[in-house]
């Protein structure tokens, strides 16, 4: 069934409804409306007293904002998609390590046994990734004294990695929704890894 | 010189005790006790663990309160650290037990002050959600936490960090270095490191600069005699590889 959010809240405009008022002007089932409420609670949209369902002054927002009350993954709530990419695993060795180099990450992101070739790649691909997040505001290039690259982690914003599109130029934060687009190729800042 | 990471001897005991504390018969009893010299291993050990299942690594500070500790693991799992200590401690109990993610407490030491109040709070999560706790410490932190049989009898496994045997050193080598090391100047690297791989990392490295110097598939001793492979710290000097130096 289509989501029906925004027509209970418009019902919820002209004052309080219980569940049997909700079922009769829309023409849904007791646990459908029960379920959508529950969701627009969980959003702060709407909120439940003695089984008397209320409009808050945030869904009142949304309502004149005209904005759609959708279902779906929201800013912070989706979840991370692979739990042991290079990029998730070089993430959670970060959060350990806080002051890396790539040398100290490509241990803990290799697999046993890589070849030579293999560990080429996976520098490459962890080097990109890093400059990536140093360009979103992640991690900090400390002073070069004379030996590799070290980073330092200054915002860390929960478990799950910050994805970055190489295609999109954009680094999404599966903890916190925010998207940080990044300057277009050829305008980024030199590195030298 | 590759980066990766090697499997010794530690990491295999430690992964046999990591087997053993998920098969426990006691529910309560998941707790774990790593301990050993400095130079062992055993933060790379466990920090290569927590990336593997995504466990939580804090390091303990010396000025941990029960408190602090609740924030800083509220911090790790991107948990709101505000309200009392009640409130935080059952949100973070809430997402441990649901999602089932092990603790590490690195310089476990620092948990043990004010009559180990702090390890308290940790036995209290590991009792309740029955999710492995690794404690990792110096040599005598056994013997410390002893002292409080509540939490020592709760410790299912106790993993002692030793210094890397010859075979360790040689797995390194062959692992590690872009050149062949040969079998003799393997064991002399072990002998003059003790086991420490810290230590074994810098020799190879030595190693592998003189074989790709002097264009040599395969380094043995004869190669690097009367150069310094690694330093002796407490005598304040080099440690040369003696002429005519063979492995025992």
């Amino acid at each position: 069934m289509a989501w029906r959010g925004l027509e209970i809240l418009r019902l919820l405009e002209g004052g309080g409804k219980i569940t049997r008022d909700l079922v009769d002007a829309l023409g849904m089932t007791k646990a459908g409306v029960r379920d959508a409420c529950k969701r627009l609670a969980a959003r702060g949209l709407l909120e439940r007293y003695q089984g008397v369902y209320c409009i808050t002054p945030a869904g009142r927002e949304a309502l004149v904002g005209g904005s759609e009350v959708l279902t779906g993954p929201r800013k912070g709530s989706c979840a991370e998609r692979y739990k042991n990419s290079l990029r998730a695993r070089a993430w959670r060795g970060l959060r350990i390590r806080r002051k890396v180099c790539l040398d100290d990450l490509l241990p803990l992101v290799q697999a046993a046994g890589a070849t030579k070739e293999a560990e080429r790649k996976t520098r490459q691909n962890l080097s990109n990734y890093l400059h990536a997040l140093t360009e979103a505001g992640y991690l900090a290039l400390l002073p070069r004294r004379g030996g590799p690259l070290r980073w330092l982690l200054t915002r860390d914003t929960g478990p799950c990695a910050p994805a970055w599109h190489k295609a999109g130029r954009t680094v999404t934060d599966a903890n916190t929704g925010e998207v940080y687009p990044l300057r277009p190729v050829g305008e980024e800042a030199e590195h030298h890894v | 010189m590759r980066k990766l990471f090697v499997r010794t001897s530690n990491y295999e005991r430690f992964s046999a005790a990591v087997t053993a504390v998920e098969n426990r018969g006691a529910a309560e009893a998941g707790m774990m006790l790593v301990y050993g010299q400095p130079g062992y291993g055993k933060s790379e050990v466990l920090t290569s663990w927590a990336v593997d299942c995504g466990a939580v690594f804090l390091r303990a500070n010396i000025d941990w309160t029960p408190r602090y500790f609740l924030v800083e693991l509220a911090k790790a799992l991107a948990v709101d650290p505000r309200g009392t200590s009640e409130q935080l401690f059952n949100r973070l109990l809430a997402v441990i037990a649901t999602q089932q993610i092990p603790l590490v407490i690195d310089e476990a030491e620092a948990t043990l002050k004010d009559h180990a109040a702090v390890l308290e709070k940790i036995r209290d999560f590991s009792d309740r959600t029955e999710t492995m706790v690794a404690l990792v410490g110096m040599e005598a932190i056994q013997t410390a936490i002893a002292k409080y049989p509540q939490i020592s009898s709760r410790i299912a496994q106790v993993v002692e960090f030793s210094p890397a045997s010859l075979e360790d050193v040689a797995l390194a080598c062959q692992q590690l270095c872009e050149v062949r090391i040969a079998p003799d100047l393997a064991a002399e690297i072990h002998r003059q490191t003790a086991g420490r791989m810290r230590e074994v990392m810098n020799a190879i490295a030595t190693v592998e600069r003189v074989g790709k110097m002097n264009g040599l598939e395969t380094v043995g001793v004869p190669a690097v005699e009367g150069m310094a492979l690694t330093h002796d710290w407490r005598a304040r000097r080099p440690r040369v590889v003696g002429k005519g130096r063979r492995a025992a």
